[in-house]
Parts: structure tokens; sequence; C-alpha cells
């Protein structure tokens, strides 16, 4: 690969709803699937990523792109990461962290991850719920029994419910 | 290669075993990563292996596919799939037959648990491997709150190597862990630390925690020894967070409010290699001190 010199190798990309996207091999090996289609010889015509949606597809490639043209300057990386993370919904941030999985890119599932935590950190069990549409599936006595075993957790902690 | 392998008879299956490719199915974070290992292994290597190997690895295989309903994500079906097509690779007649029929058996009993367990709306909930990813960069609280939400969290948020990774940063460079005081409550002997299985780190953090003064960790501040700065702590990490370099994060020990005194006083407090006698000292002067904000907070 080092080999090659003149115009780079772009690959082809498609969504689960058939959006294609060009990007540049360099970018999209970030992806570990992806690097191992083009190592296995698989990436020759278009990759198909069955578990991505075309918008989420498209912030992910930005973020390739993006950090693919740092050098190799690991605050400069983050910074980047930060921002590129900062201006994304909740609903972008839970699409990303399953594509990023996916797509098995360390960097971008950890910092997605961090984030999302971030979100949920020192929150009520009733926001989280809200937030995730999760439905609550305990009986009350099961709720009250998972409870009872986290009390030694919280003691003098107050949860904040704000944004 | 081939004649390495001939060399002496147990190395291969000795080495495969070091993997612990069987035990790592077994957990659900690691399923899908032990999935696809075992069907790389059976495509490129079955053919090459010892005959004993080669019963081990069709073993394992079917094992992780009777594995599979336990499994409720997507990713797990997809890399029992591709493992399924790896085992029709490289499995001879008969034990191809078995390995095809336990995935069918694992599939429609997986199909079977999804249709009970999921409601229209959580269909976006994130899979278990995932959740459990996330629920690493929460710190206890959270994650204890993280276990009340629904029965699929609770069951990421007790996953052992979480507490156990939020133990090593509570107590690490404590007593506890290193004079051996107070272990024996928790069951953690030297023999199980060095592999770590087999202990139940929820419970043995829950011991230590409540053994040692909880107001000891509410000064959100950590000592990262790779950043050779004190910091605040935001998701149980350092606030420089990740170090990609080598994909891990920053190493911190959480500091308490004196100890931060201690700092302001002394500089950055040396890694946990100092001898005995200095942390009696601190342990000493930790106490008085915290005589005097406990009255006030109180």
């Amino acid at each position: 690969m080092a080999a090659e010199t003149g115009t780079p190798t772009t690959l082809t990309l498609k969504s689960n709803d058939d959006e294609l996207f060009s990007v540049a091999e360099s970018a999209a090996i970030l992806s570990v699937t992806i690097r191992n289609m083009v190592e296995d010889g698989c990436a020759g015509g278009v990759i198909p990523l069955d578990n991505v949606d075309g918008k989420t597809l498209a912030s992910v490639i930005t973020y390739m792109n993006g950090i693919s043209a740092i050098p190799a300057d690991e605050e400069k990386k983050k910074s980047y990461r930060d921002k590129f993370l900062s201006d994304k919904d909740f609903e972008t941030l839970a699409d990303m962290v399953l594509a990023a999985n996916y797509l098995n890119m360390s960097c971008l599932m950890d910092a997605v991850s961090a984030k999302i935590a971030q979100v949920m950190e020192k929150k009520s069990v009733g926001w989280v719920r809200r937030k995730f549409g999760i439905e609550n599936d305990y009986t009350p006595e099961e709720e009250a029994a998972v409870k009872e075993e986290h009390k030694w957790t919280f003691e003098g902690v107050e949860t904040d419910d704000d944004n | 290669m081939g004649a390495q392998y001939l060399e002496t008879k147990d190395e291969p299956i000795e080495n495969y075993r070091i993997l612990k490719v069987k035990e790592s199915l077994s957990k659900p974070f690691q399923y899908v990563l032990a999935c696809k290992e075992l069907s790389f292994l059976l495509k490129n290597g079955y053919s090459q292996f010892p005959k004993y190997l080669q019963s081990l690895l069709f073993h394992d295989t079917v094992f992780a596919f009777t594995l599979l309903p336990e499994m409720p994500t997507q990713s797990a079906i997809s890399a029992a799939n591709s493992l399924l097509q790896s085992a029709e690779y490289a499995l001879p007649k008969q034990k191809r037959a078995i390995a095809v029929k336990e995935y069918k058996h694992a599939i429609v009993a997986s199909k079977r648990k999804s249709r009970t367990n999921q409601h229209d709306e959580d269909l976006t909930l994130p899979p278990q491997d995932v959740l459990v990813h996330i629920f690493s960069f929460l710190d206890v609280q959270s994650l204890a709150s993280a276990s009340e939400v629904c029965r699929s969290w609770n069951s990421a948020a007790c996953e052992n190597h979480l507490w156990k990774s939020l133990y090593v940063i509570y107590f690490s460079n404590s007593d506890v862990v290193t004079k051996g005081g107070g272990v024996k409550n928790h069951r953690v002997t030297k023999n199980e630390d060095n592999s770590g299985i087999g202990i139940d780190w929820r419970r043995a953090f829950k011991s230590s925690y409540k053994e040692t003064c909880r107001r000891k960790f509410k000064s959100h501040r950590g000592c990262c020894y790779r950043c050779r700065s004190i910091v605040w702590i935001s998701s149980n990490q350092c606030c420089n967070k990740l170090d990609l370099k080598d994909g891990s994060r920053h190493q911190i020990k959480l500091l308490s409010a004196p100890q931060i005194v201690d700092y302001i006083f002394g500089g950055m407090p040396v890694q946990e290699s100092s001898s005995d006698s200095d942390s009696d000292i601190e342990d000493d002067s930790f106490l008085k001190l915290w005589a005097f904000p406990r009255q006030i907070s109180g």
C-alpha cells in the first residue's frame, strides 16, 4: 500500500438506505471492519454497511476525514474529537455509538461512549428512562429491591435533572 | 509454519487455552469478539491444527451457538452467522452437521426470546456490549442508577469487569489492597488476584467502599500519573480523557480533600511504590484533617 504513489485510492461505502459515499481509503481504514475488508481484497466494488443509515454514515465520514487529516498529534486529535461531538444531539450520539461499534472504530466509540455517559451522569432514573425511551420492566417489588441494593452508593448525592 | 506446530505436541493446545476463547464467549461484551476469533481460527488454521485442538475448536463453536440466545444483540447474531460460515467451510461433514443444527436451534430460540422481551419502544436500545462500554465511563452512583432503569441495563451494569476497574481506581493504592487488610472479607485472595477471575468485584467494591470513609472520595479530584497533574475527574477519567495512541485511558487515582491539601504543600503524590511507613503517616494526617470538615458539612 505504502509503495503506491499518485492518486489515492477511493472506496465507495453504501449505507443501509442505499446512499453512496466516496471516501479516501486512508481515512476509511480507521474502521477496522473496513480495513479488514480492504485487506481481504473484498473492497473492490461498493462496500455495503448494513447497520448504518445514511445520515449517521455521513457524520462518521466527516469524522474520518477530519481526524485523518490531522498529523500524529494527540492533543489536536482530541480537540477535534471534542469539537466534532460538541454539537451532536443525543439521538445522533446514540446512532453514532452503534455505528462506531459496527465499524469497529475504537477512538470514536470511546469518545461517543464517554459523551453519552456524561449525559447520564448524576441524573435520576426517571430522567434516564425518558431520555433513552426505556420502559420500566421491573415489578414495583423488584425495583425496590434493586434500589435497596444500591443504597450504599447514594449517601448525600443529589441528582440533577436539568437539561 | 506447520513444522513449528509439530515440534512440541502440547504447544498449540496450550496456546489456544491461554486465549480463553471459551470464557470470553460467556461474557456478553466479549461474545462478538470471541466469535470472530473462533471463526478466523476455523477458516485459517483448522486444517493445520493437531486433531485434539480441532476437536476443541469444534466444541467451542457449538458452545458459542448454544450461548447465542443469551446474547440479545444484532451484532452477536451476525457474528454467530459468520462463525457458522467458517464452520461450514472448515469442519468435516459430521461435525458440520452438528454445528449447523445447533446454530438453527439457537437462532430459533433467540428469536423467540427477543419477541417476548422486546417492546416496540425499546427497539433503539443499544445492544448489551455497547451498553457495557458506555457504562465503563460512569461513576459509581450513575452506574448504580443505571441498574435501576430496567432489567437489561441492570445486567449490563452488574458486569464484573466494570466493577473491577472501579475497584482499581478507588482502592488499588489503598491499604485494602496493598496490605491485605480486609481483603479476606470479600474473598480476594492473592492467587485469584492475578487472574481476576472468580472474584465478585461488585461485592468487593461495595465492602471496601463501605469500609472506607465515603467522604474521602468527594473531592472529585484525581491524580493522573500520565499527565503528571491533579485533575478534575469526569466519567472516571482525567479531563484529558483518552490517550488514544495505545487506546488506554489515563491511569488515575482518586484523591481525598486532605490529599489535595498535601499536594498543595508537597507537590504531586508519589506513585504508590513508596514504603509503607510513608503511607502510615499520611493516614494519620488524614484522620486529623477529617475531624474538621466533617463538622462543617454535618
